[in-house]
């Protein structure tokens, strides 16, 4: 299943890692160049007071490992210098750390500009890099009318430090950005799916009872208002639609009772009048088909009337014990091989419609009845909390696939025809029981079980008292 | 019992109020509830039968304001519609009973001398026809002089039958009277309840040859009129 939430998270995820990536490059490659430019200028202002003064041998010893400690170097070999007098040419006067590179000479320096008029030009120092043997080394040189002083630095040496101190700030940063990523992540999936999900409660709020409710799509972001617009239109269309329904179950009602309550009138009025024995046998006949038609109408309306929402309940409190009794009184009659077994408290008080709760079991009690195999206990099993209802009707029944099980509640459906031709009935009488439970917020559910058993288990969440 | 029905649908006017004529009773008939309105309360009527959907005010407003003008003569509502709050607020407003289209005129009639009964103060308490007695605050029944022992839907059966000894009864309409009309018609429960009546008193009366609730085959069953005759 594709999750929004998810695919914005990872996108966030993915996008903070490319940030961290590319603040690690350029953050290392401007530290490393700041970290140059001060060792360069570290390394000028060192040069500039190997030439103020005369140097000896034994005073260049101490300023070697001055030096070194001055640059944060570890190894004072990753450090050398050579400081020649411009005045005597003679060799003695060159000093030069004992670890001052085979053939680097002096000679390679160019200083133009020490020869330039411009005085602020003398006594520059020169910076630049030179490659020795593989190595890469930072070079300042400074030369003036006495002196040419020569100072090389290792490059990885010098820059050692900065890399160890990144490293060690990488190890306790990038967890941390990888913490705060996350959770920024997971703070913008949220912030982002918000509407989603405010809008989504203001539509769930939106039901059948409810149909002239609509969004406002006022205090939304401009994005969701044309989604709040084409949904508000569609809950217009609905509207209408179940409006129409509802219009036709009430004018439909009109128009089929009407007819009927004629013809079984005028059917009464013959039968009562008639003498022969036939003719009070044909028209008894035409009379019980009136009255089948009449119940089958009546439960279609009912089922119309319940799906466009206009079922209303008139809620009383009544001994739904009694009434029990009282049906399973009647089914008894209905057969004379089936046993029913009523298993329930004495005088449970109910909160609910009781017409409606009549029918309901009168209706589930029957379809027990019809299709219970002959010789077989039909179980009534019911159990009270303060807010609840249940009653599970079992019995056994021929067997049941799994895809009649699934077309259970089906309209019209009575299972296997062959099975059932000569089972009477509508088919209707269990989508009128799942109505009224409907309407008392409650549900009838077929339980699993092996294929030849049935157990409809009926919960309604109504207020019940045992007296 | 003088009768006043406002109904719009002239066949079903006609067939309640010809059914109600047969019956005894005197029907004036409105098809409009401006008019019958002001038939209700100027006439002096003993009963009110009101379709609840009208041409000018419909069924329920004119019971509205009879009983606000303190007229309390008892009202039968009819209903075409399918909704069952009409049901509840016809009954908050303060009609006495309602019937559901389409409905049989015997049990219209039942549902009139059942109100009839009880506005006069309903002193029959005992019902009897012939060597049977049904005493109704105790809801028990004797054969000469035995008690039957019956459940609630025998007796009732038993006293729909016994209030009109000789009488043809349908399935349907016992049904819709004892069961009421949610009960699926196509089931034999009438003739299952009439057999254990019968079993039951044959029990008690095993001299008798002949069966006091008859048979009559095809159409239905009725109580045996005393001048039927036992011997």
């Amino acid at each position: 299943m594709k999750s929004y939430r998810f695919t914005i998270f990872i996108s966030a995820i993915l996008g903070a890692s490319l940030l961290l990536v590319l603040t690690l490059v350029v953050g290392t490659r401007s530290l490393t160049q700041y970290e140059t430019t001060r060792i360069e200028n570290r390394m000028c202002m060192e040069i500039k007071r190997l030439t103020k003064n005369q140097v000896d041998y034994d005073q260049s010893l101490k300023i070697w490992a001055d030096m070194t400690q001055k640059l944060h170097l570890i190894d004072k070999h990753d450090l050398a210098f050579t400081i020649v007098d411009m005045k005597r040419e003679n060799t003695k006067s060159h000093i030069r750390t004992e670890n001052w590179p085979q053939g680097v000479s002096l000679n390679d320096m160019t200083f133009n500009e020490i020869n330039s008029p411009n005085p602020s030009q003398k006594n520059r120092c020169h910076i630049d890099t030179l490659t020795i043997s593989n190595d890469l080394w930072f070079r300042a040189q400074l030369k003036n009318e006495q002196v040419l002083a020569e100072l090389i630095v290792n490059k990885n040496s010098a820059l050692d430090e900065i890399n160890m101190s990144l490293r060690r700030a990488f190890k306790i940063l990038i967890p941390v950005y990888i913490f705060c990523s996350v959770l920024a992540a997971w703070a913008l999936t949220k912030f982002v799916t918000r509407p989603l999900y405010t809008i989504t409660a203001a539509m769930n709020k939106i039901d059948k009872n409810e149909l002239h409710l609509r969004l406002n799509p006022d205090r939304e972001y401009i994005e969701f208002r044309e989604f709040i617009d084409s949904y508000n239109e569609m809950l217009e269309r609905l509207e209408r639609s179940f409006h129409q329904a509802s219009r036709f179950a009430a004018n439909a009602a009109h128009e089929l009772r009407t007819p009927l309550t004629i013809l079984q009138g005028k059917l009464e009025k013959a039968l009562n009048q008639s003498t022969s024995n036939i003719a009070q046998q044909e028209l008894s006949q035409m009379l019980d088909e009136v009255t089948r038609l009449a119940h089958i109408t009546k439960r279609l309306l009912f089922l119309a009337q319940a799906e466009s929402g206009n079922l209303i309940l008139e809620r009383s409190e009544f001994d739904i014990s009694l009434m029990l009794e009282e049906l399973t009184g009647d089914m008894e009659m209905l057969t004379t091989n089936k046993h029913i077994h009523l298993r329930s408290p004495e005088h449970i008080l109910v909160n609910a419609d009781e017409v409606l709760i009549r029918q309901l079991i009168t209706n589930l009690l029957s379809n027990a009845v019809k299709y219970a195999v002959d010789g077989t206990v039909i179980d009534l099993h019911v159990q009270t909390s303060d807010n609840n209802f249940e009653l599970r009707i079992t019995n056994i029944c021929a067997p049941i696939s799994t895809d009649e099980r699934a077309r259970f509640f089906d309209s019209f459906y009575r299972g296997d025809p062959a099975r059932t031709r000569h089972i009477d009935g509508t088919g209707l009488g269990l989508n009128v029981a799942l109505e009224i439970a409907r309407a008392h917020k409650g549900s009838i559910r077929l339980e699993e079980s092996s294929q030849d058993v049935v157990q409809l288990h009926l919960s309604l969440p109504v207020r019940s008292t045992i007296n | 019992m003088h009768i006043l029905l406002i109904e719009d649908e002239v066949k079903i006017a006609e067939i309640v109020a010809s059914g109600l004529m047969e019956r005894g009773h005197v029907v004036t008939h409105l098809a409009d509830g401006n008019l019958g309105l002001a038939a209700a309360l100027n006439g002096h009527f003993d009963l009110y039968i009101f379709d609840i959907m009208l041409p000018g005010q419909d069924g329920l407003s004119i019971l509205q304001e009879l009983r606000n003008a303190r007229n309390s003569t008892p009202t039968i509502l009819l209903t075409a519609r399918n909704q069952l709050h009409d049901r509840i607020e016809g009954l908050n407003l303060g009609a006495d009973d309602y019937l559901a289209k389409p409905f049989f005129v015997e049990e219209l009639d039942a549902r009139i001398k059942a109100i009839a009964r009880r506005s006069a103060g309903d002193r029959e308490y005992v019902i009897t026809v012939g060597e049977f007695k049904l005493d109704r605050l105790n809801r028990q029944a004797f054969a000469k002089t035995i008690k039957i022992d019956l459940s609630s839907r025998e007796f009732n059966l038993l006293e729909y039958l016994m209030r009109s000894p000789g009488k043809i009864f349908t399935r349907g309409q016992i049904l819709e009277h004892v069961w009421g009309y949610d009960f699926d018609p196509s089931t034999n429960i009438v003739d299952v309840c009439v057999k254990r009546i019968r079993d039951k008193i044959a029990m008690i009366d095993s001299e008798s040859n002949f069966s006091i609730i008859e048979a009559v085959r095809g159409a239905g069953y009725r109580f045996r009129a005393p001048s039927g005759g036992s011997t």
